[in-house]
């Protein structure tokens, strides 16, 4: 029988290792070049496509393939140890196509967007290389076979994320912002290596689909080591995927280039959780009250940072809560079980929210040119020194209006179709577990701040009159087409993307759904959602409808009303505005809670007590002084004198023949 | 495989090959150096004339190892076996080492006597007959010529004070030592009627040994233990050390030593494997002195020649420490550390003959402060062989003291092996002060070293290419050690506690 080939499948290698070139290449231009700007473009840009391009075959093949689990390539044996054996191998199944599709699909749109924002950076050839590597980890991340490999991009997407926000490290409040979002990254890593021990130990397998395949007749459903194990994971997703309470990392990320912000902060590496939460989905299926808890805190950050983003100034915060925010509502899904709403959603979102982030990007972009131009020093991300843009800016405004019309979740735009479903499937689950109506409730409360918080942005944006300054409105323009050509593929894919999911009320198919079912399979036999359907269905429907028009509208409204007042002049915020427009204090709280007293104890108790006094001190020092004293007194004996040379001698022999006779 | 007989003067010539050839050698020189004998050219020319006998040598070492020669019946007088080869491998090493450095030096110092290069063949080839001897009498004689050879060498820098001072200390204590091994030779005999090695050791066989044969031992491990500088026979070392020309200082501290510790395994494990319970004891306490005494006192030396005789010390103290397993991994050890520790040693001493500006007694951690900066490739190579001693990883010096770590393991036995690795750690306290003084201090006013010569140069890259190279690639040399090791009959079989 001939060997059945799997066509493209088995080149998946190229997909990493394409940009891993793109790296080294940049890289070593970056060092010794870093003026081929031109040369950076085309690598840079180049080994994405050709990445995309592969991954289309690759998936395009796995249409026409059955296969029983994924089809893993080995490329060799990473760490044998005794029973141990990881692989460094690749496994394809259906969720990992869709994730390959999306991290070198849209990234390869922010690539080329790019290339028109960074072009006047010193740092250009620097920041692609970082880009490219940012790739290959994401990558690792997505198609790892073993939890281990997984965890190697795991952190090394947390490395070019801190590399990247501290791109322009000169800046200390940069350089802060990627420290803090690698520290508070660490505490959810240490949560993965736990979960991953307690895997060895109780199953001994760390391939994703060997645990698949055991977790359900070794381990006890509900049983504590399930529940231990997923709450790990999911303090890992908590801190990658920016939630409850470890988000806060996610709005000091803005520091870094509006594109790494779009492209890691919203469309991939922030996802991370909530694909490592559907790729163990067999391990939260079994795990109901991780589960619960997994949609809880979604819940309460979708609704918690929606709040935030309500009075915030700076045009990318508002978008980086609303990240934190929409990353939320993913939780909700695969929390409650709808693990194919919950990627539904996040493939929309990486669409709409990188659409949102490059046109935020191609403002700040006309704003800086416009203040440079004038040689202004005002501040170019705040949207209060904004305003009537969508003169100047007429295809960013579209597409802009596209992206919030889709994150509000208006019909047919792509994110009503997959927030719809996170919220019909919280309200099927509340039917067994009512504490799902809550989550359901709050996720519409958010829903509704969502659609108000967007048209805020929209209207003071590019609507009403300009802000910017009589001097500077001449130099405000359209982007060039380089960086608005990207803005046009995400506005498609953010107003079509519904397509991959139509329920069947529009007369769709639930193509995703039937797509991801071989992944989701092994979870279903654990927990069974029977999502709602008829008169049900259409009205949770037209109530998210009605409540996204609401918010669009009070948005709209309500910022059109109040005269708004130039960021220099602004006065402060009072009442309660001003706790949402400081963030609760969350900042502040941690610093009082936790960061000084562990500062404070480092400081005085382990480094001037413990290690100067007691380890410098007394033992090292103290060892040394006497070691050296010991050899002065040995060195006495060294007399020159032969006399005492040979006393000592006499010594020796006496000495050893007594020992020898005894 | 082809069968010798000994007893023929065709079958002992070829089993001694090397020695004959080596011998032959100095006598040309010497012949050579009746006519010329008075320039500088001259000194060369004995210089290349004994690095061709050297050569020569180890061409008819090659020979041997790869003939696989087998003795018929006994191995009286000298072995054939690869325990030998590879310490005469290890002597020539040594020795070609030692010329290709004088030649420079002996110019510079203006020592322009060519019997200096006669007497370091001839030295080299009591080393050989030392390390190879299957014989009392033959290792007897071996040293001696050794010895004698050596004493003139040490003081062969007549301009010097310290150099006579160090000649008639080494002298002194030497006849002085060679009287204990003599005397201990007698006894023995009488104790089991026979000087061969391999006899001593059937004749003791099970049981008790005599008291003449325990005093015999006795006196026989106290000669050695001065050869090879252990404590409390070392007080020698550091003046002597101090006082001989940097070469032949470095020559001692590897082929003296090498020879030295090479015999006392071969008379230990084939002569005396049945009292085992007899020597060991004596054996761990002169290591344990050496470890502890060596590398304490070498923390308050700022001499960096004095410095290295303290070190001597304590790396022959880890030596003693493989002899003491008395197992066939320890003798592998044993041979695995003397290679590092040869190498190591004459990189070493090579770059402080380098850095000397005539009369080097005044390398100090002072003098080559800032090296870093004006010589960065000595600098460099100086660092790799101070953790080279250190046994730092990614060195041979780290790869021979582990290994001497996995026989003690080996033998279940952890007090020598924690004693040696925190000696070890409290030699770090003076080999990293001169990495720290090369790279870390300000340059002191003084003149710059001179340059190097070429063969200067070529043992330095060597020696130092081969540390790292096994250090990180120690696969063949740890074979070769280890299989050589294997043909010392009496060594006790591995226990291994790992296993237990």
């Amino acid at each position: 029988m001939p060997q059945h080939s799997y066509g493209a499948i088995p080149w998946i290698g190229l997909t990493v290792l394409l940009p891993l070139l793109g790296f080294l290449v940049n890289g070593t231009l970056a060092l010794v070049r870093p003026q081929a700007k031109r040369v950076v473009s085309l690598v840079g840009t180049g080994v994405l496509l050709a990445s995309f391009i592969v991954a289309v075959l690759v998936v395009l093949q796995l249409r026409q393939e059955t296969l029983i689990g994924p089809y893993t390539v080995t490329f060799w044996h990473w760490i044998v140890v005794d029973t141990l054996q990881i692989d460094f191998a690749f496994a394809l199944d259906h969720l990992s196509a869709v994730m390959l599709l999306v991290v070198t699909g849209v990234g390869f749109l922010i690539h080329v967007f790019s290339v028109g924002y960074m072009r006047e950076d010193p740092g250009y050839a620097r920041f692609f290389a970082y880009l490219n590597l940012f790739i290959v980890f994401m990558l690792l991340l997505v198609l790892g076979s073993t939890v281990p490999l997984m965890f190697v991009g795991w952190e090394g997407v947390g490395l070019c994320s801190y590399l990247l926000i501290g791109f322009w490290y000169e800046e200390k409040a940069n350089a802060d912002a990627g420290k803090k979002a690698f520290i508070v990254n660490r505490i959810g890593d240490f949560g993965v290596l736990l979960a991953m021990f307690i895997l060895w130990t109780s199953i001994h397998t760390l391939n994703f689909a060997v645990i698949a395949e055991r977790a359900p007749t070794m381990l006890e459903a509900g049983g504590p080591v399930v529940t231990m194990v997923t709450l790990f994971l999911f303090l890992g997703c908590v801190g990658k995927s920016a939630q409850i309470p470890l988000y806060v990392w996610l709005p000091d990320a803005m520091a870094g280039p509006t594109p790494v912000s779009a492209l890691i902060h919203a469309a991939t590496m922030v996802t991370a959780g909530v694909y490592l939460v559907a790729r163990t989905n067999v391990l939260f299926a079994m795990a109901p009250l991780s589960s619960t808890l997994v949609a809880g805190i979604g819940a309460l950050t979708a609704l918690f940072a929606a709040t935030i983003g309500l009075r915030q100034y700076d045009i990318k915060k508002v978008l980086a809560y609303s990240t934190v925010s929409q990353l939320g509502y993913m939780f909700i899904g695969v929390g409650t079980g709808a693990y194919v709403a919950g990627v539904f959603h996040l493939v929309t979102h990486a669409f709409f929210k990188a659409l949102l982030f490059l046109g935020s990007g191609s403002v700040i972009h006309a704003m800086h040119q416009a203040y440079h131009a004038t040689h202004a020093h005002e501040d170019a991300q705040d949207m209060r020194n904004m305003g009537g843009l969508h003169r100047y800016m007429p295809w960013t405004f579209a597409l802009m209006t596209i992206a919030t019309l889709a994150i509000a979740g208006v019909p047919p735009f792509s994110g009503f179709f997959s927030k719809d479903e996170i919220l019909a499937a919280a309200f099927a689950r509340g039917a067994e577990h009512p504490v799902f109506y809550l989550f359901w409730g709050m996720g519409l409360v958010g829903a509704l701040l969502t659609a108000y918080y967007m048209a805020r942005l929209l209207t003071m944006t590019f609507l009403g009159d300009n802000r910017t300054g009589t001097a500077e409105q001449e130099h405000l323009h359209e982007a060039p087409w380089v960086m608005t050509a990207p803005l046009v593929v995400l506005g498609a894919l953010s107003l079509a993307g519904g397509i991959l999911n139509l329920p069947a009320f529009v007369g769709g198919h639930h193509a995703l759904e039937t797509w991801l079912d071989p992944v989701f399979e092994p979870a279903k036999k654990f927990s069974q959602l029977v999502m709602p359907h008829g008169s049900t269905e259409l009205l949770l429907i037209g109530g998210a409808v009605v409540i996204a028009v609401i918010g669009l509208v009070a948005g709209i409204r309500g910022t059109l009303v109040r005269p708004i007042v130039v960021a220099k002049n602004a006065p402060a915020e009072m009442g309660f505005a001003r706790v949402l427009f400081n963030k609760y204090y969350i900042d502040e709280l941690y610093q009082f809670l936790i960061v000084s007293p562990i500062v404070g104890l480092s400081r005085l108790v382990l480094w001037k007590g413990v290690d100067q006094s007691v380890v410098d001190g007394f033992f090292v020092n103290g060892s040394a002084a006497l070691m050296r004293g010991l050899g002065w007194l040995g060195s006495r004996l060294q007399t020159g004198q032969v006399g005492v040379y040979v006393i000592l001698f006499l010594v020796g022999v006496v000495w050893i023949l007594g020992s020898v006779l005894r | 495989m082809q069968t010798i007989d000994l007893a023929t003067a065709g079958g002992a010539t070829l089993a001694l090959l090397p020695e004959v050839v080596l011998t032959g050698a100095a006598l040309v020189v010497l012949l050579v150096l009746s006519w010329r004998h008075t320039t500088a050219e001259d000194s060369r020319l004995a210089g290349y004339l004994s690095l061709g006998g050297v050569g020569l040598s180890a061409v008819a070492l090659a020979y041997l190892w790869t003939a696989d020669l087998q003795p018929l019946g006994l191995a009286h007088m000298i072995a054939v076996d690869t325990f030998r080869y590879a310490a005469v491998a290890i002597i020539l090493i040594a020795t070609a080492a030692t010329i290709l450095l004088s030649l420079q030096y002996v110019e510079r110092e203006r020592l322009l006597a060519p019997e200096y290069y006669c007497l370091i063949l001839l030295a080299a080839t009591g080393m050989m007959y030392l390390a190879g001897a299957t014989d009392l009498i033959v290792s007897f004689l071996g040293l001696e010529v050794m010895s004698v050879a050596v004493y003139v060498l040490v003081g062969f820098n007549r301009g010097s004070v310290f150099s006579a001072e160090a000649a008639l200390k080494y002298f002194l204590i030497g006849a002085f030592a060679s009287a204990f091994l003599l005397y201990g030779i007698a006894l023995i005999y009488g104790a089991t009627g026979t000087t061969n090695i391999m006899e001593i050791g059937a004749r003791l066989g099970q049981g008790n040994i005599p008291v003449l044969g325990a005093l015999g031992l006795g006196l026989l491990l106290i000669g050695f233990g001065f050869k090879v500088a252990a404590v409390p026979f070392h007080m020698w070392a550091p003046d002597v050390y101090d006082g001989a020309p940097t070469p032949i200082t470095g020559f001692m501290a590897t082929g003296v030593k090498a020879a030295g510790v090479i015999a006392l395994t071969r008379i230990l494990f084939d002569g005396f494997s049945h009292s085992i319970d007899l020597w060991q004891p004596v054996v761990a306490a002169l290591a344990i002195a050496s470890m502890v005494l060596g590398n304490l006192v070498a923390l308050s030396q700022r001499s960096l020649k004095r410095m290295l005789a303290y070190s001597s010390i304590a790396h022959a103290g880890y030596l003693l420490t493989a002899i003491w397993t008395g197992s066939s991994l320890g003798a592998g050890a044993t041979l695995l550390y003397i290679l590092a520790y040869v190498l190591t040693t004459l990189a070493t001493f090579g770059i402080l003959a380098a850095l000397g500006r005539g009369g080097e007694r005044d390398v100090t951690l002072d003098t080559i402060a800032g090296l870093g900066a004006r010589r960065p490739w000595l600098a460099f190579a100086l660092s790799a062989c101070m953790l080279s001693l250190l046994g730092f990883p990614g060195t041979l010096g780290f790869i021979g003291k582990w290994t001497i770590l996995m026989a003690i393991v080996n033998q279940a036995h952890a007090a020598l092996g924690i004693i040696l690795v925190l000696t070890s750690l409290v030699s770090a306290g003076y080999y990293l002060p001169v990495i720290m003084s090369m790279y870390m201090k300000p340059a002191s006013a003084t003149s710059p070293e001179g340059k190097m010569s070429g063969a200067g140069i070529a043992v330095i890259v060597v020696t130092v290419g081969l540390l790292l190279v096994f250090g990180f690639w120690p696969g063949p040399v740890l074979g070769i050690a280890t299989n050589s090791a294997r043909v010392l009959s009496g060594a006790v079989p591995s226990v291994n506690a790992l296993v237990r």
